[in-house]
């Protein structure tokens, strides 16, 4: 609860949340909200501007831009909740389990990361999807795949500090299993952190989601996508500038919405250890 | 109780690369507890006295040697007579959970040595014992003191009425006052329970006052082990030194009262 009510005082913090979550859910009332449907093609429109009847004007194709983005939210920010949360948990296993049982088994998994974080991150991501084909399905997989070595040291590292605690000694003395002190010792006090991990790098995702669109690698047409929709509007960008915007924007502010969420997360959370042994 | 027998402990050296190095804590240690006993471990710091607690809890393992609990390997006792073994350690702020109530920390060792049924017929009585009121329970640690959480943590301790007790610097971190308070209250612990205690510190007062046998410790062995009531008859070099300074602290303690 003490994180929490630091996160309510915080008003910048409280914006960023009421934002995200009206992204959110205009992604998902996405059907309702639209004017449009994002893949009607109406070459007649073409590079329409601003009227009632399209809000943001249409792109190249005559689609509607709102529609487009409003839909985009679904791909988007879902591929990004949906990778974030699939390295999260393939980290917490692996990282704990590196961390609770530390030995041989910490030291084969300490040294697969390092193979797996020797090579950058965009030069794998590549790499996989250059073999897979490019694809929502791949994107998420080579993302996760760049992406869980990194997690899976930190976890480790988180769960080592906590083992570390008199509070875990005490419990191994008393005869508890590995498993007891992992669910209701370390992953409690651990779940604020690797929530603050999670939050910062989320916005990461979603602009690798996007650059990986931009350059026809990832989400594929008609498909609407943010980092898509930027790469159709550099077309004409020379004609029409005005198309990058919305795209642009929309990234702009959802990344930087989470990470200035993240911050603040950050921030609660650090607050309340020190309070609680000033 | 306890039965150790030439024990050897070492550590890893940091960045000695592929040569395997090692740090040696412990050499060549045996000695042993009977039923009862509060034995106390004196020594400097860095002489290897947590090392020893920890090897007894299993907390760690020991490089050669054997130890014994109640005559059997102690790996084995221990995994079959859980909650039988508790300690309580020098920073009680690390002691507990953070995000559990007092109630949830107290009542915690009960889930490895017993059932439920049990746990509200003697919470009541623990608080008591240890000197604390009940309204506590629901508190979290961050609202309780230091004197009052290292009470907790000694309630945690003997809530499964353990056979074996280790006190880890149990007092070091405490102010005076509270000292005294939880001396007093482990010596009724002492006299109540039928507890053998391993009582790590390097307060000679607190041991006199609390044991019955004292173990010097000295670069990374015995130097010797002796009845605390014959304490002024020890004949090694080192347990004359470190009795010597504490007379001679004693002697000005009472200056300054004058």
């Amino acid at each position: 609860m003490g994180t929490l009510n630091k996160l309510i005082q915080n008003r910048f913090a409280m914006i960023c949340i009421i934002f995200l979550v009206t992204v959110v859910l205009t992604g998902f009332f996405a059907p309702w909200l639209a004017p449009h449907n994002p893949v009607d093609v109406n070459v007649k429109e073409k590079l329409a501007g601003i009227s009632t009847t399209y809000p943001m004007g249409t792109d190249q194709l005559g689609r509607c831009i709102l529609s487009r983005l409003l839909y985009g939210i679904r791909t988007t920010v879902l591929i990004a909740f949906i990778t974030m949360a699939a390295t999260i948990i393939i980290g917490t296993l692996i990282g704990g389990i590196a961390g609770l049982f530390r030995g041989k088994i910490d030291e084969i998994i300490m040294r697969i990361c390092d193979i797996f974080m020797s090579f950058p991150s965009e030069v794998m991501i590549l790499a996989i999807i250059g073999m897979m084909g490019p694809g929502i399905t791949n994107i998420i997989i080579a993302s996760i795949i760049a992406k869980w070595a990194w997690y899976t040291r930190m976890i480790r590292s988180i769960v080592i500090k906590y083992t570390d605690k008199n509070y875990i000694q005490f419990a191994r003395v008393s005869g508890f299993s590995r498993w007891h002190i992992f669910r209701k010792h370390i992953m409690p006090n651990a779940t604020g952190e690797i929530a603050v991990l999670a939050t910062l790098d989320i916005g990461s995702v979603i602009l690798m989601i996007s650059a990986l669109s931009f350059l026809g690698l990832g989400v594929q047409a008609p498909t609407p996508e943010w980092g898509m929709m930027l790469s159709e509007a550099k077309n004409v960008m020379i004609i029409h500038p005005g198309l990058m915007l919305p795209p642009g924007i929309a990234i702009l502010f959802v990344v930087a919405a989470f990470n200035f969420l993240g911050d603040s997360l950050q921030d609660a959370y650090n607050v309340k250890h020190r309070k609680r042994w000033r | 109780m306890l039965e150790m027998k030439n024990v050897y402990k070492s550590y890893p050296k940091k960045g000695t690369g592929f040569r395997k190095e090692k740090l040696s804590v412990l050499a060549d240690l045996s000695f042993q507890i009977n039923t009862g006993e509060w034995v106390a471990l004196l020594g400097e710091s860095g002489s290897g006295k947590s090392t020893l607690g920890r090897l007894i809890l299993g907390l760690e393992e020991a490089d050669r040697g054997s130890l014994l609990l109640e005559g059997r390997n102690a790996t084995a006792w221990r995994k079959e007579n859980r909650g039988q073994m508790s300690v309580v350690f020098q920073d009680y702020t690390s002691s507990v959970n953070p995000a559990f109530r007092i109630k949830d920390i107290i009542n915690e060792p009960l889930k490895v040595s017993c059932r439920n049924n049990c746990i509200r017929e003697t919470t009541k009585s623990l608080m008591g014992k240890v000197g604390l009121p009940l309204s506590l329970l629901n508190r979290y640690p961050h609202e309780l003191s230091g004197g009052q959480l290292q009470r907790i943590c000694i309630a945690r301790a003997i809530r499964t009425n353990p056979r074996f007790l280790v006190l880890d610097e149990a007092v070091s971190s405490l102010d005076i006052s509270i000292q005294t308070q939880i001396l007093d209250l482990l010596h009724q612990l002492k006299e109540e329970m039928d507890i053998t205690c391993l009582f790590i510190a390097h307060n000679l007062q607190t041991v006199t006052y609390l044991c019955d046998h004292v173990i010097f410790l000295n670069e990374r062995k015995i130097a010797e082990q002796i009845e605390t009531k014959k304490l002024a008859d020890v004949q090694s070099d080192y347990a004359k030194r470190l009795l010597a300074s504490a007379v001679q602290f004693n002697g000005l303690d009472e200056e300054l009262r004058i």
